[in-house]
């Protein structure tokens, strides 16, 4: 149905908001009583909408539309619950499956932080170069069994490249393809930033960049997961390397003040070698 | 089904969804699912919820296509949209939710997906109608309805005072709605 131009003025003038309260009061009336122009009025409003992109036009008097029921219908019909119902399972699968592989992704980087560990610990003792101190880690560096990083591998190629290129001795290389995968996973939520951080600041300190090597740690102190107090250990390593007894058995003192802290029975014993 | 509009449908994820291929919806899952979850947890939704969109979206699609005419170009992007305006439509509901009217918040899952189906074709048939009009048209609208002030849109297109722009967007909404009424669609 057509509409004069009074009609659209009046029309337009309704949905801006440019009525006084009699004129408003008089069109509510009048949309009430002619439903061909309450019609016209919802398609102005959902023109709109349709437009502009933000928000929804919702259709009144969903009951005594005819299509909204007839589509009603077919979806409540067999052939389609059905279908909904295999999309569904194949979701549930989906979703089961997400789960468990972000259970498998927390699992590799606890693996391979302790791996980081590991290797800053033999790192320590054979580069440092305080010869007492390098005696006495042997004793911490009795780890027989290093876990596979081919796990790792099949995941991540490029965080699999870096750890090669770490075990390589080139640090520079890891330390790009490191800070490079964290800033990529940042925000993410993926998981990965402490397996990350702790081979990063591993690297760090196989160039003798102490400062580095701490605010790295420092992060991974930060990072609120059950890594964060790694980083405690991995700075022990730092200022035992830099031949900073003092700071070192600091940061021990900072393992000991709670037993599920990383290393807490090493802390203990190291503290008691370096007193 | 015909295969006739199988065979339109170029698109192999739109296929395997017609053809209820249980590999490739899942790889629809694994590629598209995120985005959406994306989109939804940023407007205030949960993962339950996104989860509760994408899935009626993939059946929005295939009723559409089965039933009711639809035709998609690019399947992600339509998806997308979907999943988009479900959610806005949501949001709407809430609204209103608030304010207490219980016309729309009462309404069951077939209901509500029978709705929006209708809202969104709608909402197709005006756009496809609005990129019919002149540029001209089309921008003035294009402000107009996102509420810029009469005062910016004579300033941004030259006009001289604020009534020739209202004449002007007068006509032009005019004319896409003389377009939206002469299409068979719109009833």
């Amino acid at each position: 149905m057509d509409f004069d131009n009074i009609i659209y003025e009046q029309i337009e003038a309704f949905i801006a908001g440019r009525m006084s309260e009699d004129e408003k009061n008089q069109f509510e009336e009048k949309i009430l009583a002619d439903n061909d122009l309450r019609k016209e009025v919802d398609l102005h409003r959902s023109l709109k909408y349709a437009i502009n992109d933000k928000e929804w036009f919702l259709t009144e008097n969903v009951k005594d539309n005819d299509e909204v029921n007839s589509i009603k219908k077919m979806r409540r019909s067999k052939e389609y619950a059905d279908i909904e119902s295999k999309i569904q399972k194949i979701g549930d699968q989906y979703f089961e499956n997400e789960v468990k592989s972000k259970k498998n992704r927390k699992w590799i980087y606890y693996v391979s932080a302790s791996v980081a560990a590991i290797f800053i610990v033999f790192f320590i003792n054979y580069y440092s170069v305080d010869q007492s101190t390098s005696s006495l880690y042997a004793q911490y560096s009795n780890w027989k069994d290093l876990p596979s990083l081919t796990v790792q591998s099949d995941s991540e190629n490029i965080l699999a490249k870096g750890e090669h290129l770490f075990f390589e001795k080139k640090y520079a290389q890891a330390i790009v393809i490191f800070s490079t995968a964290l800033e990529e996973s940042s925000g993410q939520g993926q998981g990965f930033e402490p397996y990350i951080l702790s081979y990063l600041g591993a690297a760090y300190l196989g160039l003798n960049d102490y400062e580095k090597a701490l605010l790295t740690f420092d992060e991974l102190s930060n990072s609120d997961t059950v890594d964060s107090s790694k980083a405690y250990w991995y700075k022990t390593m730092v200022y035992l390397k830099h031949d900073d007894i003092q700071k070192a058995k600091n940061m021990l003192n900072l393992i000991l003040k709670n037993e599920r802290n990383f290393n807490f029975q090493q802390a203990k014993e190291l503290l008691e070698e370096l007193d | 089904m015909t295969d006739y509009k199988l065979e339109q449908s170029e698109d192999r994820f739109v296929y395997a969804l017609l053809k209820n291929d249980s590999v490739v919806i899942s790889e629809i899952y694994k590629r598209f699912f995120p985005k959406a979850l994306h989109f939804i947890l940023q407007n205030h939704g949960t993962h339950a919820q996104a989860k509760d969109i994408f899935q009626e979206s993939l059946l929005y699609i295939i009723i559409g296509i089965r039933e009711r005419n639809l035709k998609i170009n690019n399947f992600e992007a339509y998806l997308f949209t979907i999943c988009k305006n479900m959610w806005r439509r949501e949001i709407e509901k809430q609204k209103k939710r608030v304010i207490k009217d219980g016309l729309h918040t009462l309404e069951d899952k077939e209901t509500n997906f029978a709705s929006f189906m209708v809202e969104q074709e709608h909402l197709e048939l005006y756009r496809e109608k609005f990129n019919l009009l002149s540029d001209n048209c089309k921008q003035i609208l294009s402000l107009f309805f996102n509420d810029v002030p009469y005062e910016d849109i004579i300033r941004e297109l030259s006009y001289a005072t604020i009534n020739t722009a209202r004449q002007r967007i007068f006509k032009c909404k005019s004319k896409l709605i003389k377009l939206i009424k002469s299409d068979t669609k719109f009833n």
